[in-house]
């Protein structure tokens, strides 16, 4: 785990070092900002609205910082020598999934600002503002993990990021399928979608089930890094 | 001499292309081997496969001892590689990269400070330690490369063209440190300089289309190269050709212009053609020698074959 550590540590530095990681962070804060100003138009202290939004906006940021973690390292001509250290595919997997989640952090906590905020103006129910940034944490590192296993398959950055952000849609569009579809398929299809899986937070309930998909979705895209990068040898 | 690495019969390939095929070697500890080939001859593949980054198809790699294939990690622990690209990252400092690679290759807490001060004074980064690696110019950055690949004191070290970029005095610094590392490393060097390979390495291994063509003494391999002589004489040149064609040791005697070529092996070549053609009574104007025994010539007739 101490090299996972390292690897973990010394991503997360080169990314604040660049104005990639601070861009990052800041947009996804400001965007959180504009997002609320909107979402408060009703004049009702809810932020149910506001988190699904978030959700919805963890997928972009998600795939722009897994880009960087393979397919960007790969470019630089990094990757070689960090996979000729003494370290194991799974190391290289958790470390960089844990750079990728400091960044995470710091972009979910500069929006703390928001209900903050709305707690200066009404009496906002704490509880779903608890539930939901459980939630974005969860679904957050979930989606990381699905743009780590894109990024590890390909040495190209956009492509990394395009992937990322299309495996995403189409677990979304996942949900939006099985509404039109009964039976089985639409169990199958419904269980996949992240939508159906949001929305326990947004209520301000933690489901085992929920809880148990997005981590499953981190293992799940843990395990594809180990795969791709044993198959690239 | 004990083996530091083991190639035994590794092949690679890349879907239906066959990288390299059947290559076997060893680099023994107390040596600086090299590695020659021209382009796509299977070189990087060949370091690469040494050291991990890519999976043998066929064959095994033994380093110190441990099989690649069964401890991947164990292995890799033995070896300080340094790549062709040797890119690094740049928005790191010198040292805090070091440091890295360090707490990476599992060097001790208390041995870590010790360990990259090492590598700093023997890749010559001395003065650099602060500074961003994004700022140094390409040969201090090929420096840091060398410096990761010392971090953690290798027995193995696989070296991918590591003096390119650098200035002379550089090259001369950096040769000297190869040489040093080679006494107690094994040291398996990749150049294109066949120069700094004939300076270095004891024995090279010659590959070409992904075959190992030869694995030899570099003496062994300059004394089976061909001498080539020019000859101008005052008598008839194709007379020359025939006495000369007659000698042991002459590979070819070709007459162009007024001047005979003679191919040929040995490091008396010259005297004895001199010699036979005086004694024929023909008159020897000039005879210059054009190429002898070096393994430029040596490494050109192999891949040429």
């Amino acid at each position: 785990m101490r090299q996972a550590l390292t690897i973990g540590a010394r991503d997360l530095r080169a990314t604040y070092v660049s104005a990639f990681g601070i861009g990052c962070t800041a947009a996804f804060a400001a965007l959180a900002g504009v997002l609320l100003v909107f979402d408060l138009r009703g004049n009702q202290a809810r932020l149910d609205l506001w988190f699904s939004s978030l959700f919805v906006a963890l997928g972009l940021l998600a795939a722009l910082l897994a880009q960087r973690a393979f397919a960007e390292e790969e470019r630089a001509g990094t990757l070689e020598l960090l996979l000729t250290s003494p370290v194991r595919f799974w190391q290289v997997a958790v470390g960089k999934l844990l750079g990728v989640c400091g960044v995470l952090l710091a972009a979910i906590a500069a929006t703390i600002v928001c209900p903050l905020l709305v707690s200066s103006m009404g009496n906002p129910d704490a509880g779903p503002i608890v539930t939901g940034y459980f939630g974005l944490l969860l679904v957050g590192v979930g989606f990381l993990s699905v743009g780590l296993a894109v990024s590890a398959a390909t040495p190209n950055p956009l492509v990394a990021a395009a992937g990322t952000a299309a495996v995403l849609v189409a677990l979304w569009l996942a949900g939006v399928l099985a509404g039109s579809l009964g039976g089985r398929l639409h169990a199958v299809l419904q269980y996949l979608s992240p939508t159906s899986h949001v929305t326990g937070f947004l209520r301000g309930t933690i489901a085992a089930t929920d809880v148990a998909y997005f981590l499953s979705m981190t293992l799940v895209g843990l395990a594809t890094v180990v795969v791709v990068l044993g198959a690239r040898r | 001499m004990t083996a530091g690495v083991q190639v035994i019969g590794v092949g690679r390939r890349f879907g239906s292309t066959e990288a390299i095929a059947d290559v076997t070697f060893d680099v023994e500890k107390g040596e600086v081997l090299g590695l020659l080939g021209p382009n796509g001859a299977g070189k990087t593949t060949t370091m690469r496969v040494m050291t991990g980054y890519l999976r043998a198809t066929a064959g095994r790699v033994l380093v110190d001892g441990v099989d690649m294939a069964i401890d991947p990690v164990g292995a890799r622990q033995h070896i300080g590689y340094m790549p062709e690209s040797a890119a690094v990252p740049r928005e790191m400092t010198v040292i805090a990269f070091l440091r890295y690679c360090a707490r990476l290759r599992r060097v001790a807490r208390g041995a870590r400070q010790k360990s990259v001060a090492a590598a700093l004074r023997q890749a010559g980064l001395g003065g650099m330690a602060d500074a961003p690696i994004g700022t140094l110019s390409k040969g201090y950055r090929q420096r840091v490369a060398l410096a990761q690949a010392l971090v953690h004191d290798p027995d193995v070290l696989v070296l991918d063209e590591p003096t390119a970029g650098l200035d002379p005095r550089q090259v001369a610094e950096t040769r000297d440190l190869i040489a040093k590392l080679g006494r107690t490393r094994s040291v398996l060097l990749s150049s294109h300089l066949l120069s700094e390979v004939a300076n270095l390495c004891r024995r090279v291994v010659v590959l070409d289309k992904g075959k190992v063509l030869a694995v030899s003494d570099v003496a062994t391999l300059t004394a089976a190269s061909s001498t080539r002589l020019e000859l101008r004489v005052s008598g008839d040149p194709a007379r020359v050709v025939q006495i000369v064609t007659a000698m042991a040791g002459v590979q070819d005697a070709t007459v162009r212009g007024d001047v005979v070529v003679v191919k040929g092996t040995g490091d008396d070549l010259g005297q004895r053609v001199a010699a036979a053609v005086v004694d024929a009574g023909i008159g020897l104007l000039e005879q210059r020698v054009t190429s002898s025994g070096t393994l430029e010539e040596a490494y050109l007739n192999l891949v040429r074959e």
